[in-house]
């Protein structure tokens, strides 16, 4: 048996954190387990994706995970960005855990997902509980629960483990607990798939060779043949809040259009300030530095 | 004993602290930062008495490392990529000084174009500097590679600096298990150093690293090297052998995995090596007759081995996760080279892994297939890149995006 669960959230969230958890609650209970997180350029909001593999025998397998047991979606928003993958190689037995309001059905049919859906609304109970996004230990609880991990007790001992080994303060420790051990209570008990065969063994899936060519240095080169190629590369799927511009307080001081550092902020025919949304990559500089404070922060899953 | 989980990052730090070294000069490179940032919060809290430095490059670094190993101190760093070979001069020197330390090398494809994750044209680009090169496969074999590292260091008969290498990523991110041994029976292990032949002391007075300006001198000096790597083999395999009767973890310069009856050989280093074992038994499974040999001591090169366990397979394919430009994989040449004067498997050369690409769903169908050719047809130096059609598509897409046209006829 060896158990495959990717984590997708963004830079910030504690998805790194969150699939520790997990990993360290399997290890407690006497399982062989690897963990990773692959980050690209670090930056917050940036999609984070993380690895655990849980098993009761040695590990031959490293790196991505191409086919998942479970898939642990911790920002809805990143369903709506192909680029993001989060639904890449899962199939009608994936159990799907997304981190939202909704109904299952309901978010099966708005993001086509084939899987297993199961949904918990844990940002709110984070809000709720630290007053803040972090999600690391209530995912872990919903994982844990979910897919039928651990004991309550044994993810208590993980998330304590885990926390500590992070630097946080004994009273932030005792909130996260208290919140992984809300999530566990909430979510229902699913249970993994149980697969007679890895399906994304090579046998299944071959894809064909290729011979690269010898092409002109023009092509061969890491080089950008024209400016203004960021023009050509959305960045909406950065962000995790979006800047709204309330026109009846904007006093058009243009401080925004002057500081946005992707010149993502156009002026309209009355020098109103319009943002692209397709290349605003929620930064919020523009948000933090309006004087009259014209621009809302509005939450991408709730936009 | 106590058994953690652990990044291959943080399992080198450990071995590093089990090692009580003396002195640890540091300057941090991605993906091998967490090693020293790691020992830098055990040195401020007080919970180990070595003394760390921060340098102002991996070329002062090494030569901080080099300086503080000829007074006789138990020196540890660590770098990556560009850091590494930034340093390569002084790896010559301090190689040269015939001072014993361990430098981690945290692989990773060295630029341009630039990128984070693991090649191994880093750590072999300081193949031929005189320091000894052990590649790790887990995070266990990182630690113990690094106390064993410090026993062949240190042997009088080697007196060479001994480099470890953990790909970023797949080793320096990832955790496992890990046996850490306590305190006190790496001690009897490895006792403290004990320097002989260059050490610090105001009573006995020496020079070292001295410049010679003669060919033959300097061919003497450096011939020695060799004759010390050759030494290192044995020496190597005794001191391997006391680890795995006091700690139950047992290497060899190679690591064989279902070799005893396999037709096929497939050759890999690295952690690489572990998704090779999988792609091996599931192969196995459809009835291929093949096992998977990792390389783990590249310097010194056990040729003896290679030619007893290669010899007589039907073929035998390498892959290496390295392109020497305008030749092709390194270890492929090396390995084929061991061969000289006798009779050799066909041999095939494959180049993948590069920047850390993934292997592709069917690929080592397609590697055992092509063995099964070559032993018929025979095999050739000829390197192929492992690449996809779907790769094409991605970079092609991307060259658009640069406002580069990819000649319609190769899409
Ligand atoms: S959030 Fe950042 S990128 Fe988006 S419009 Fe504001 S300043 Fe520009
Ligand atoms: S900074 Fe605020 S007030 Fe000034 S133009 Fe932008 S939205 Fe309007």
């Amino acid at each position: 048996m060896l158990w495959h669960i990717r984590f997708h959230g963004r830079g910030g969230e504690g998805v790194k954190l969150a699939c520790r958890i997990v990993t360290r609650a399997g290890f407690i209970a006497g399982m062989t387990v690897q963990d990773s997180p692959l980050y690209g350029a670090e930056r917050r909001g940036a999609p984070v994706v993380a690895f655990a593999r849980i098993a009761d025998e040695p590990i031959l397998e490293r790196g991505y995970i191409e086919c998942p047991d479970a898939v642990v979606v911790m920002d809805a928003s990143l369903l709506r960005h192909a680029d993001a993958g989060v639904l890449s190689g899962i199939d009608a037995q994936t159990v799907v855990l997304v981190n939202s309001p909704g109904q299952p059905q309901e978010v099966a049919r708005s993001f086509g997902i084939v899987g297993h859906v199961v949904t918990l609304d844990v940002s709110s109970l984070a809000l709720d509980v630290l007053g803040k996004h972090v999600l690391s230990a209530p995912v872990a609880g919903f994982v844990a629960r979910v897919c039928r991990l651990v004991p309550r007790e044994t993810l208590a001992t993980a998330v304590r483990t885990e926390l500590v080994a992070a630097g946080i303060p004994p009273a932030a420790v005792a909130r996260n607990l208290a919140l992984a051990e809300r999530a566990f209570a909430a979510a229902p008990s699913v249970g993994l798939p149980v697969r007679r065969e890895n399906r994304c063994a090579s046998s299944t899936a071959a894809e064909s060779p290729f011979v690269v060519p010898h092409l002109p240095p023009r092509v061969a080169a890491p080089t950008i043949g024209a400016p203004a190629t960021s023009a050509l590369r959305t960045l909406e799927g950065w962000r995790v809040y979006r800047p709204v511009i309330e026109r009846n307080r904007c006093t058009r001081c243009l401080i925004c259009f002057a500081l946005c550092p992707e010149g993502a902020i156009a002026l309209d025919g009355q020098n109103y300030p319009v943002v692209d949304y397709a290349h605003c990559k929620g930064c919020l500089v523009c948000a933090t530095e309006c004087p009259p404070g014209a621009i809302d922060q509005v939450r991408e899953d709730a936009a | 004993m106590t058994r953690d989980l652990l990044t291959g990052n943080a399992a080198a730090a450990w071995a590093a602290r089990l090692a009580a070294v003396d002195y640890i000069p540091a300057y941090p490179i991605t993906p091998a930062t967490e090693i020293v940032e790691t020992l830098a919060d055990w040195v401020r809290r007080g919970e180990i008495q070595s003394r760390l430095v921060t340098m102002d490059s991996e070329h002062s670094m090494l030569a901080a490392a080099g300086a503080a190993a000829a007074t006789g101190a138990r020196v540890f760093t660590a770098s990556s990529s560009q850091g590494l070979l930034y340093a390569i001069e002084m790896l010559y020197a301090v190689a040269g000084w015939r001072v014993p330390l361990v430098l981690v090398n945290v692989a990773r494809a060295v630029a341009a174009p630039i990128t984070l994750e693991p090649d191994h044209n880093d750590i072999l680009a300081a193949r031929d500097s005189g320091f000894l090169q052990i590649h790790t496969a887990s995070c266990q074999e990182v630690l113990d590679s690094i106390l064993i590292g410090y026993r062949l260091a240190e042997h009088p008969d080697v007196l060479l600096p001994v480099l470890v290498n953990l790909d970023g990523f797949y080793l320096s991110f990832s955790r496992e298990p890990v046996d850490i041994p306590d305190a006190n029976e790496v001690r009897e292990f490895l006792p403290t150093y004990e320097p002989v032949h260059a050490r610090f002391s105001a009573s006995h007075a020496m020079a070292q690293g001295v410049a010679v300006l003669g060919a033959s001198a300097y061919a003497f000096f450096k011939y020695q090297m060799q004759r010390a790597a050759e030494m290192a083999e044995t020496v190597h395999e005794t001191i391997a052998t006391e680890f795995c009767r006091r700690f139950g973890r047992c290497y060899g310069s190679v690591e064989g995995y279902r070799l005893d009856d396999a037709d096929l050989v497939i050759v890999m280093s690295n952690s690489f090596s572990t998704i090779g074992k999988a792609e091996v038994r599931r192969l196995r499974e459809r009835g291929h007759r093949v096992g998977l040999l990792r390389l783990r001591i590249v310097r010194p090169f056990p040729h003896k081995e290679l030619v007893w366990l290669l010899g007589g397979r039907r073929a035998v394919a390498v892959i290496d996760q390295n392109l020497s430009v305008g030749k092709g994989g390194i270890l492929f040449a090396e390995i084929a080279s061991a061969f000289q004067g006798r009779p050799a498997p066909p041999m095939l050369s494959f180049v993948g892994g590069l920047g850390g690409r993934r292997f592709r769903p069917g690929e080592f169908d397609q590697i055992a297939a092509a063995m099964a050719r070559a032993a018929h047809e025979g095999g050739s130096s000829v390197p192929r890149l492992l690449y996809s059609a779907v790769e094409y598509r991605q970079v092609s897409e991307m060259l658009r995006i640069a406002h580069h046209d990819v000649p319609a006829s190769v899409v």
